[in-house]
C-alpha cells in the first residue's frame, strides 16, 4: 500500500461524504433557507398586485380606482429604480406591507402574511421583447429575489422566505415575502435578484469587514443588488432583535403531506408543473407548493431523488419531520 | 437545473447535458483539478474530459449526486495526468498531498500489501464516520477536493501551522485505523 492507493481509495468514498461537504461549504445551514419557496406562481391576485406596481408610474393607471386605493395603503412605497445587467433590466418596483394588502380584500388573494413586507421586483428584456411565460420550455433559467440585512452575513440569515412569481405584460415579476423590514431600518436591508434561490457566493460578494454585499461581476448570469429604502424613524432594534431570535428557533413541528400521486414509479418526488398548479383550487395549489418549498430546498433536491424509505434517514436534517405512511410529518 | 434533469439529458443523448454540466459543475470540477495539478491548462483539459467521460458512462449509470460523480471523474483524470507526466511536469498540489498521505500508510508493510483498494475505502469510510463533523469536513476538503492547508486555516481562523498539526493528527488517526484493520485481516 502506498499514498496513491490511499488517494484512489479516498476518491471512491461514498457520495454522502462529498455531498455533505459541498452542501455545507461556504454557508451555514439555516432553517429559513429550507423554507424558501421554489416558486409560487400564477395566483390571480398576485398577478393583479404585480400589475398595479408595474403600471404605477403611468398617469393613466393612477386613475384606476383600485390602483389608487392600493397606492394609498400605509407603508406602500413606489421606488422604480432600475439596473441593467447583460440583456436584462432589473427594477426594484416597490415595497408593500402585508397587513395593508390584506385590508384590500382581494378575491382569491394569495396567502399574505400580515406582519410581512412584500418587495416587488421585475425583470424585462432590454431589447423590448417579452419575457417568456413560466410555462415555456425555453425558460430554463429562472430568476429569484432574496433579501438580507446589511452588516449580517447573508449565509446565516435570510430576511425573505418565499417568492411569488408571475409573468405579466411581458415582464417577469417577483413578490418577495420578507419579515417586517421596518424594525431593521437603522441597519439597512437589501435585495438580490439573480438565478439563485438563496444567497450563494456565486452571485454575490459579501465583505465581512464593511458588511456590504455587492453583485459578483464574475457570476455567470444576472446578479443585481438593490438597497431597500427604509424609513429610519421606524427602526426598532428591540423588535429587530426579537425577529432575529425567532430565526434561530426551530419550529417545534412541521407537517407536510405528500400526495402519493406525486411520487413516481422509482419513488422520486415529482415537481408539479405550472399548468397542474394553475388548474388546482388555490388551497390545494398552496398545500402542494408547501411541500415543494421543503422538497425544493437544498435538502429537498436530494430527497427528490431518493426513494421514499430514504426520507427517514434524512428526516433529522429537516427539522422535526418524520415519515408516516409516506408522508413527511 | 437539478441533477436528475441533467442526468435525464444524458440519457436522452441531448448535448445540452454537457452545457448544463459545465454551467452547474464546471467551476466545482475546475477547482478540484486546479488544486491537484496547479496547472490551469491541464486542469481545463481534465474538466473537458470529465464531460466526455460522463457522456460515455451515462447511460448506463444514473448518478444521484452529480457533485460526487463529476468530482470523482475529475480526480481520477487529474491523477492519471500526474502519473503520465510526473517525470516531465511539476504538479505541486498532488505531489504535496501524496506526500502527506504517506503518513497514513501502515508501517506493517508485509501485511499492508494484501489490502485491496475497496477495503481501504471501507476502512476510510468507517473512520470518517467516527470523526467529528468538522474533522470529517477538513479531511475531505483537503484530501478529496485538494484544498490547500493555508486556505483551510484562513477559513477556520487558525494559523497555517495549527491547521497542519490538526491535519497531521487526522492522518495519524487514519493510519491507526488502517493498521488495526490489517491486523484483523
Amino acid at each position: 500500500m502506498n499514498s496513491e492507493n490511499i488517494y484512489d481509495a479516498i476518491t471512491n468514498i461514498n457520495d454522502d461524504f462529498i455531498v455533505e461537504i459541498k452542501d455545507s461549504k461556504g454557508k451555514k445551514a439555516h432553517w429559513r433557507i429550507l423554507l424558501v419557496a421554489a416558486i409560487i406562481t400564477m395566483l390571480a391576485a398576485g398577478t393583479a398586485l404585480a400589475t398595479w406596481f408595474l403600471r404605477a408610474p403611468d398617469e393613466a393607471a393612477m386613475q384606476d380606482p383600485v390602483l389608487a386605493a392600493y397606492l394609498s395603503l400605509e407603508g406602500t412605497v413606489i421606488i422604480n429604480e432600475s439596473i441593467d445587467d447583460g440583456d436584462y433590466r432589473v427594477t426594484l418596483l416597490g415595497i408593500a406591507q402585508g397587513d395593508a394588502i390584506i385590508s384590500l380584500n382581494i378575491p382569491d388573494m394569495p396567502l399574505i402574511e400580515p406582519d410581512s413586507t412584500y418587495v416587488i421586483t421585475a425583470v424585462q428584456k432590454l431589447d423590448g421583447s417579452d419575457m417568456p411565460l413560466l410555462t415555456d420550455s425555453i425558460f430554463d433559467r429562472r430568476f429569484y429575489a432574496v433579501a438580507g440585512i446589511r452588516g449580517i452575513s447573508p449565509w446565516e440569515y435570510l430576511l425573505s422566505y418565499g417568492t411569488m412569481t408571475v409573468v405579466t405584460e411581458g415582464v417577469y415579476i417577483m413578490l418577495t415575502i420578507c419579515d417586517d423590514l421596518e424594525p431593521f431600518a437603522d441597519r439597512g436591508a437589501y435585495i438580490v435578484v439573480s438565478h439563485e434561490i438563496s444567497f450563494t457566493g456565486d452571485a454575490i460578494i459579501y465583505d465581512e469587514i464593511t458588511g456590504e454585499v455587492k453583485a459578483n461581476e464574475e457570476y455567470d448570469g444576472i446578479s443585481v443588488v438593490f438597497a431597500l429604502p427604509l424609513d429610519s424613524s421606524k427602526a426598532d432594534p428591540e423588535r429587530a432583535e426579537e425577529i432575529m431570535q425567532g430565526w434561530s428557533r426551530l419550529p417545534a413541528e412541521i407537517s407536510i403531506e405528500i400526495d402519493k400521486n406525486m411520487i413516481d414509479a422509482d419513488g422520486r418526488f415529482m415537481f408539479p408543473s405550472v399548468d397542474e398548479l394553475a388548474a388546482l383550487p388555490v388551497d390545494e395549489a398552496r398545500a402542494k407548493m408547501a411541500a415543494v418549498s421543503i422538497l425544493g430546498s437544498e435538502w429537498g433536491y436530494y430527497l427528490m431523488q431518493s426513494p421514499l424509505e430514504d426520507f427517514e434517514l434524512m428526516a433529522d436534517h429537516i427539522m422535526a419531520c418524520t415519515v408516516v405512511d409516506g408522508n413527511i410529518r | 437545473m437539478q441533477d436528475y434533469q441533467i442526468v435525464d439529458l444524458y440519457w436522452e443523448r441531448d448535448e445540452r447535458a454537457i452545457k448544463e454540466s459545465e454551467a452547474n459543475y464546471g467551476k466545482y470540477c475546475r477547482s478540484i483539478s486546479i488544486n491537484l495539478l496547479n496547472n490551469q491548462e491541464d486542469a481545463e483539459e481534465c474538466v473537458n474530459d470529465t464531460w466526455l467521460s460522463a457522456w460515455n458512462s451515462i447511460p448506463p449509470n444514473r448518478p444521484t449526486a452529480l457533485s460526487a460523480f463529476f468530482g470523482r471523474i475529475v480526480r481520477n483524470l487529474s491523477i492519471s495526468r500526474f502519473r503520465a507526466n510526473r517525470a516531465g511536469k511539476r504538479y505541486d498540489g498532488i505531489t504535496v498531498m501524496l506526500s502527506e498521505l504517506d503518513d497514513c500508510v501502515p508501517s506493517t508493510v508485509s501485511v499492508s500489501e494484501t489490502m485491496e483498494n475497496g477495503q481501504i475505502t471501507q476502512v476510510i469510510e468507517s473512520w470518517l464516520n467516527l470523526q467529528s463533523k468538522d474533522d470529517r469536513a477538513l479531511f475531505i476538503r483537503r484530501y478529496w477536493h485538494g484544498e490547500a492547508v493555508v486556505s483551510l486555516a484562513k477559513e477556520s481562523n487558525v494559523t497555517q501551522n495549527q491547521m497542519a498539526q490538526r491535519m497531521l493528527r487526522l492522518r495519524q488517526s487514519l493510519k491507526k485505523a488502517l493498521e488495526k484493520e490489517e491486523i484483523s485481516l
